[in-house]
């Protein structure tokens, strides 16, 4: 067991009277956490607190043992800190080198020629050293994608937070985005919020699963699987008893919920323990 | 008959894109400067007084650049609605209040400026062609480049084209004084303009039936507003 | 804890400092590159060569300074919009999500962008220095420049500069710079003739049109305005900076502390010329030989303010080349030519160029000269000393007769270039410094036909006749028949005319 590298306590955020993240608890080590959780869980607020750019109203935070609820504890958390947000904005006339020296700039990296050596290193890391000279409005959507990754990586931060990063890539480029970030998750703590089930059940050593502002679930994925096990049964007909249940290609019904007596069990996947956590009244699990 | 239909009901949605809040700052900013002289110095001359109304011109002109600005742009782009209704009814929302504070401009103008009698009809030209200039480029943009804002660009060579007309005044008599001899001419020039500019806006919103630029072709998905930042 | 031991960047403030230099260099190189920058620039740099002002001669120095700025007020405000544009980059490509957990927070970005604009103004201010530099060395420059007037050119620069950056941050839409560089460029032209307290509020007070005046006559608040603008600028810096979260000590002292140089400016700039100022300029107006020098060059003694003595030789030029086309006993009566200007306004007072208007004639004796030289400058000394020659008074009318034929050949034959000049010219006037030779149709008909001509006949007819020439009651007829041409009858527009 290694020691936590981000730790957050009783985090709470609310917009309007809406609770976005409600008394969030969270400890992450070293290696991929996957983070999720449907649309309007708060998945969004809460990187967006981890990564210092909205403090919370309440609770506690340290990361990577600083606090940044402190101007000088925020300051050295975000040298530390690579944040990839949700749709990134690029700057379209610059190079890709241009704009993720831009950052690197942001990020206080001085002396000229490391910043340059430095900035090459995370393109060529992406795999974009032959492009680095193009204009980023050249690019295709995959490869903006992974300039905004190189611009979280610039530093080699220690605590890499990113928010959908796979959204809107081709299958190709998801599974190339992926070796990235698996890559990315060596040595460092990486908290990867998505919509993919697969992203997290490939690349994830624990989950941590969201709704309505609160964690459903805090494990390792195959203790998510493990929640439907025994809750996925195929059947000729729509089961009446099931959450969600579809034709699939072998003409059958594949249900989740809870099967009747007798009925033929299946294989359950991350993405039918995400549906039951999400449905259940479920307790947290820490 | 349907098409009647179809403007009747974008008349509100079309209102409300429309940039309000830079055509009242830059309304705001010609008003201001007209009223200048009625307020402090009464006697600062018909030639002052006509500078003045062509840079309250200039403002409400270069807020009128912005008026094809419209994020949603390519997801309209592919509406039955074509190109130069939708760019036709912006202009025709716009052109009522634009009147009505040109109007305003002039009466404040010629209230400050006791007794001079202010070339009214002149500078209402001058005002409509630089206006024309705007829609002008604005539609231009639209025509050859993918931004959804196509505003600043336009603002911004517009404020180029009437300083560069400032400095050459010798070699291209536009912004020529009130009773100059080149006043007459001057003033063809102008109507000259706003027809030229008025036909630049017509043929760029009409809808091309090919691509100029095939290397140009980028999914538009990312394409935000647009141009770089340079 | 920590339990990742990565190496914490340098010592924190001095990290901070560098990068935000970083990022201003950054910024910099796109600023200069931006196209509208890039188009002023090119536009300003070639000015010179496009408008063929480059080879102006004999120019003013205490001129050529203000003269100076009014291209960097066209880079300037191209450079508020590029910089505005800059600030509101990250805005407008929805990067500030991501930039805002950056290191840098946003203020000491904004401290970058300001500090940005300042390679533009060193450029600018380096073209002015050219210019000026080149300007000086031609021949007959006289004067002396301030400091301060060629300053305010690459100052404005980056005063507009910074402004586009406290806009961007104020107002998040483009349409706020291109606002404010239509309310610069009204306030700039149409208000410059607005009383002198509020019209060194504007950056560029032009003061055109007067005829030069000596340095010591010109009273321009320059150090002042140029403190004026660099208070603004830095004001207008830390506000911006303020206005994105930068609420340190030191930048609000810095704020305070500019706004206290600029009130100190305005002020001292509004105060108007001095008690001394004022009776310096009445006395150059009303009595120039107390403080002018003089010098005698065969019978003409030529007096300039002493700035201006370096004229003199080439003044000798024009009037020995009147002189010699004179009869006796004019050609070698004694003669004072005396520079004069109208001084009692300041720079922005008189008429147009090279004209002392509303000056009491001189005395008998006495031409005038102006203080501006060149073509036109030759041609208007040419012109008062064949008016001294032929009827020696600077009193105003119109000679319908033999005097203004003789005077207005003399002129334009007298002047090197005066006759390329007067056959370019339509009209029948010539402007003397202190007043015009004006002819009817008939005389200007008659010199027309002189000049057609050839010259040294004529000349030689001139002095033969001369006596007969100069007589009050010469007629135009006269002249004519005795200098070989023929005289077209008055027009209706002549009988208009009242003549002398």
């Amino acid at each position: 067991m290694t020691h936590p590298t981000i730790s957050a306590s009783g985090l709470s955020l609310s917009y309007r009277g809406t609770r976005a993240v409600d008394e969030v608890s969270l400890r992450l080590e070293r290696g991929v956490t996957g983070l999720l959780g449907p649309n309007g869980a708060g998945k969004t607020t809460l990187l967006r607190i981890l990564a210092t750019a909205t403090p919370p109203d309440r609770g506690a935070l340290t990361l990577l043992g600083h606090d940044p609820s402190t101007v000088r504890g925020r300051l050295q958390a975000r040298r530390e800190l690579g944040y990839l947000p949700q749709n990134p904005g690029f700057h379209s006339g610059f190079t890709a080198f241009e704009f993720v020296d831009y950052v690197a700039i942001l990020k206080e990296h001085t002396d000229r020629r490391a910043r340059h050596a430095e900035v090459r290193r995370v393109l060529d890391e992406v795999g974009l050293a032959e492009v680095r000279g193009r204009r980023i409005r050249a690019l295709s959507g995959g490869m903006r994608q992974r300039v905004a990754l190189a611009a979280a990586l610039v530093g080699d931060p220690g605590f890499l937070v990113l928010d959908e990063p796979t959204v809107g890539l081709d299958p190709e480029q998801r599974m190339r985005f992926r070796e990235l970030i698996a890559a990315a998750g060596e040595g460092r703590t990486v908290l990867l919020s998505t919509h993919q089930t697969e992203d997290v059940a490939m690349l994830c050593h624990r989950v941590v699963v969201m709704d309505k502002g609160r964690v459903r679930f805090d494990g390792t994925p195959g203790e998510l699987v493990a929640r439907a096990r025994g809750r996925v049964w195929a059947s000729p007909e729509r089961s009446p008893e099931a959450l969600a249940g579809w034709r699939t290609g072998t003409g059958e019904f594949r249900n989740v919920g809870d099967p009747p007596a007798g009925a033929r069990l299946l294989e359950p996947t991350l993405e039918d323990g995400y549906l039951l956590t999400l449905d259940g009244a479920s307790e947290v699990t820490v | 008959m349907r098409r009647e239909t179809v403007v009747r009901a974008l008349l509100r949605p079309a209102a409300r894109c429309l940039p309000w809040t830079a055509l009242a700052a830059g309304g705001g900013l010609g008003l201001v400067l007209v009223a200048v002289p009625g307020l402090f110095s009464p006697d600062i001359g018909v030639d002052a007084v006509v500078n003045l109304l062509r840079m309250a011109a200039l403002g409400g002109a270069l807020a009128i650049a912005f008026v094809f600005d419209d994020p949603a742009r390519h997801t309209v782009a592919v509406l039955p609605v074509p190109r130069p209704l939708r760019q036709g009814l912006r202009v025709a929302l716009l052109l009522p209040p634009v009147a009505v504070w040109w109007a305003v401009v002039l009466g404040v103008a010629a209230a400050g400026t006791d007794d001079v009698a202010l070339p009214v009809g002149a500078l209402t030209g001058e005002a409509a062609a630089l206006c024309a200039l705007a829609v002008g480029l604005a539609a231009g943009a639209v025509r050859f480049t993918a931004l959804t804002a196509p505003g600043p660009a336009a603002a911004g060579t517009l404020l180029a084209l009437f300083v560069a007309a400032t400095v050459l005044a010798d070699d291209v008599p536009l912004l020529v004084p009130f009773g100059d001899d080149r006043w007459e001419s001057a003033h063809r020039l102008w109507t000259v303009l706003l027809l030229l500019a008025s036909a630049a806006w017509v043929v760029c919103a009409l809808e091309p039936r090919r691509r100029l630029t095939p290397a140009r072709a980028q999914p538009p998905v990312i394409v935000r507003t647009g141009r770089s930042g340079r | 804890m920590t339990v990742l031991d990565r190496p914490v960047q340098a010592p924190e403030s001095a990290g901070a400092v560098r990068a935000v230099l970083a990022l201003a260099r950054v910024e910099a190189r796109r600023l200069l590159l931006h196209p509208m920058v890039a188009i002023a620039l090119a536009g300003y740099l070639l000015w010179p060569l496009w408008s063929g002002s480059w080879r102006d001669t004999h120019q003013v120095l205490q001129e050529v300074d203000r003269e100076s700025q009014l291209g960097p007020l066209l880079v300037g405000l191209a450079g508020l919009l590029a910089a505005n544009s800059a600030v509101l980059r990250s805005l407008r490509h929805g990067t500030e999500a991501h930039f805002g957990v950056l290191v840098m927070p946003p203020w000491r970005r904004t401290v970058a962008h300001a500090l940005s604009v300042l390679p533009l103004t060193l450029v600018v201010a380096a073209a002015v220095a050219g210019m000026f530099a080149w300007e000086a060395t031609r021949p007959g420059a006289v004067g002396h420049a301030s400091g301060f007037e060629l300053a305010t050119g690459p100052l404005m620069v980056l005063f507009f500069g910074v402004l586009g950056v406290l806009l961007g941050r104020l107002v998040p839409s483009m349409f706020a710079g291109a606002t404010a560089v239509v309310a610069i460029l009204a306030v700039t032209f149409v208000f410059a003739v607005l009383p002198d307290g509020v019209r060194w509020l504007v950056p560029l007070v032009a003061d055109e049109g007067a005829a030069p005046l000596p340095s010591d006559l010109v009273g321009r608040p320059a150090r002042w305005h140029a403190l004026y603008l660099v208070g603004l600028t830095v004001l207008a810096g830390a506000v911006a900076a303020l206005a994105s979260g930068g609420r340190t000590a030191a930048v609000r002292a810095t704020a305070l502390g500019a706004l206290g140089v600029t009130v100190a400016g305005t002020v001292m700039q509004v105060t108007g010329p001095s008690a001394a100022l004022v009776e310096a300029r009445e006395r150059a107006t009303r009595d120039p030989a107390s403080v002018q020098e003089c010098l005698r060059r065969g019978t003409t003694t030529y007096c300039a303010f002493p700035e201006f003595v370096p004229w003199v030789d080439e003044w000798r030029v024009v009037v020995d080349g009147v002189r010699s086309l004179a009869g006796e006993p004019a050609a070698s009566r004694g003669l004072v030519v005396r520079q004069r200007v109208n001084a009692l306004d300041g720079p922005s007072g008189g008429g147009p160029s090279g004209i002392v208007e509303e000056l009491p004639p001189g005395p008998r004796g006495e031409v005038t000269v102006s203080t501006v030289w060149g073509d036109e400058g030759r041609l208007g000394l040419a012109v008062s000393v064949a008016r001294g020659m032929v009827v020696d008074d600077e009193n105003h009318g119109v000679y319908c007769d033999a005097r203004g034929v003789l005077m207005m050949w003399m002129a334009v034959n007298g002047a090197p270039g005066g006759r390329a000049a007067f056959a370019r010219t339509q009209t029948s006037t010539l402007w003397s410094p202190l007043l015009e030779i004006r002819l009817r149709d008939r005389e200007n008909a008659v010199v027309r036909a002189l000049l057609e001509r050839p010259a040294a006949e004529v000349a030689r007819q001139v002095k033969a006749s001369w006596a007969e020439l100069v007589r009050p009651d010469a007629s135009t007829d006269r002249v004519a028949a005795l200098l070989g041409v023929t005289a077209p009858a008055e027009t209706a527009a002549d009988r208009e005319w009242r003549c002398a």
